[in-house]
């Protein structure tokens, strides 16, 4: 009796700590607490790190890493895509551009491929500039199928920066405030000069201010400051971002919206865009590093002080090594320990910083002036914790998009 | 429930208990000798402060109890998450101190509740009409 019992509650209890297991260290990362990394990978162009750690009751910052062939051809051509995406008002926006923005890369691709009136480099800006723009039609049509049942989906977006490296070329795209720092020897010294690629669109930023100005000159509250941070109609940090699709059509800036993310005047043109400023790099051999981070990181550490981090150390571990050195810094703003910080739990640790996620990838100057056309195994890691479906409150559930863990 | 003017009303009793109290368990800053740019508190604790400035050094269980989160919720819609400095909570250093009071453990939990049930339609209020009494100086309790 006790036995069968026993059988009962093990066959109950099994499969779903083996699926928990396996979500938690899937594609080799591992998880401990609210952090999540992979210390060591390779990629086409060289090694990387990965690291992420969780602030929001669900982790709106969703990352990825590809490496092999950028196209829906075999024959590639071959190099490593990059995308860090922050998510804010949910993980909704974050995580479709974790499913689709890689995928729209790949078949842009094949199309301009076709086209052999463009040279290279115009045609692999353009196709970032698609698949870019094939996302945020993608998630447009998303909310626009969800609205009747959960019109909250209107206020989800997300900031997305992405890197590619292909034929020793590397290109950034960005809308948002996350960034990418490469990180370049000096040859005389050794030391090591950061070079921020990446441009950022958050209304801190003066240029970022004007341009809005300029893009709304009958609006003298397009930017407002409140307290002492700069907010585009005091409603959100970022002038450009995926999704927020309430602050680009009329139609959903309206109830059942809630009422602090409603306009008081209609809506006469697109107040957020999501256009990327995209720019491109000739990878020299003195090019070691690009660190891609979240706002989460840049806002404890400096460009400088994560390119020394990077550099004094062992490639390994060198994400973890970056997200430890804000979660030190967020508990010396807030005068607490380090030690006390990691035992706060998701959700609440958001008063004490934000979801971080970094990626490290390492240049090998060998493998980056090797051509695009030289096949490789691929590889995908997907950063992040345990991932809850939204509006769900358990901490155990068992999480439901095995893809995005 | 307890309407919020009969709520003040218990609250402003609280305060002149409080007050009483803070004689007693105030002192001018918390390891001052340490480090006078980034104090750091004791092992288990955190700092807030009140919206006048104040600062409070709180064990960090107070994180998982409903009154302090909604303080946090409330201050997250207030002030914005904070980049920089202590979490600061929407409301002045006499009334942080009675909220404080309460989650020590010395307060019914009946009354606890209401608060935390009237806490959310009348925040604005109780913020301002318990605005009184405000003076510089820090205020550390250690909340064990």
């Amino acid at each position: 009796m006790l036995t069968e019992l026993m059988n009962f509650l093990r066959a109950c209890f099994r499969p779903r700590s083996e699926h928990f297991v396996r979500t938690g260290s899937d594609a080799g990362g591992r998880q401990d607490g609210l952090l999540w990394y992979k210390d060591s990978g390779q990629h086409l162009n060289g090694e990387f790190s990965m690291a992420v750690v969780q602030a929001n009751n669900l982790l709106e910052d969703q990352s990825q890493l590809e490496s092999g062939s950028l196209s829906l051809h075999e024959s590639g051509p071959y190099g490593t895509f990059v995308g860090v995406y922050d998510g804010h008002g949910g993980p909704e926006t974050s995580r479709y551009i974790n499913d689709h923005l890689f995928h729209h890369l790949k078949s842009k691709w094949i199309l301009l491929l076709q086209d052999l009136l463009l040279e290279q480099q115009t045609m692999s800006i353009d196709v970032i500039r698609k698949a870019f723009q094939a996302t945020e039609d993608g998630f447009l049509s998303l909310v626009t199928k969800q609205w009747s049942m959960k019109p909250q989906i209107a206020a989800v977006g997300s900031c997305c920066l992405v890197g590619v490296i292909c034929n020793a070329t590397l290109y950034i795209a960005n809308v948002g405030d996350s960034r990418a720092v490469l990180g370049r020897v000096v040859n005389a010294t050794g030391e090591v000069l950061p070079i921020q690629l990446s441009t950022e669109h958050n209304a801190a930023i003066e240029s970022v201010r004007q341009e809005l100005h300029s893009l709304h000159p009958d609006d003298s509250q397009i930017v407002v400051l409140k307290h002492n941070v700069w907010r585009v109609k005091g409603i959100i940090q970022v002038s450009r971002s995926i999704g927020d699709v309430y602050l680009k059509r009329a139609e959903f800036n309206r109830e059942p919206l809630y009422a602090k993310f409603r306009l008081r005047e209609p809506m006469k043109r697109p107040i957020l865009s999501s256009e990327p400023s995209i720019s491109v790099h000739h990878l020299q051999p003195y090019d070691l590093f690009v660190i891609f981070a979240s706002d989460g990181l840049w806002e404890h550490l400096s460009n400088q002080e994560a390119v020394d981090i990077v550099q004094n150390h062992p490639h390994s571990g060198s994400a973890r090594r970056l997200v430890k050195a804000a979660l030190q810094e967020a508990a010396k703003k807030r005068e607490m320990r380090y030690s006390d910080l990691k035992k706060i739990d998701r959700g609440v640790r958001r008063h004490f910083h934000d979801d971080i996620t970094v990626i490290v990838v390492f240049l090998d100057s060998n493998l980056v002036s090797r051509a695009s056309s030289v096949r490789c195994p691929s590889i995908s890691v997907r950063g992040g914790g345990v991932n809850l479906p939204p509006n769900t409150l358990a901490p155990c559930t068992t999480p439901t998009e095995s893809g995005n863990t | 429930m307890i309407n919020p003017k009969r709520l003040i009303e218990i609250a402003r009793k609280w305060q002149e208990n409080v007050a009483y109290k803070r004689r007693r368990i105030s002192f001018p800053r918390a390891r001052s000798d340490v480090n006078l740019h980034y104090p750091v508190a004791n092992k288990g604790h955190f700092v807030v402060q009140s919206s006048d400035h104040k600062r409070f050094v709180v064990p960090l269980k107070y994180l998982s109890k409903n009154l302090f989160k909604e303080l946090l919720r409330m201050s997250e819609e207030e002030f914005g998450l904070p980049s920089k400095g202590p979490i600061t909570l929407p409301c002045d250093n006499i009334f942080l101190e009675y909220i404080i009071s309460l989650l020590q453990g010395s307060v019914s939990e009946d009354l606890e509740e209401a608060l935390l049930t009237s806490m959310t339609t009348c925040h604005n209020l109780a913020s301002s009409s318990l605005g009184f009494g405000q003076s510089h100086q820090q205020t550390i309790i250690y909340g064990f």
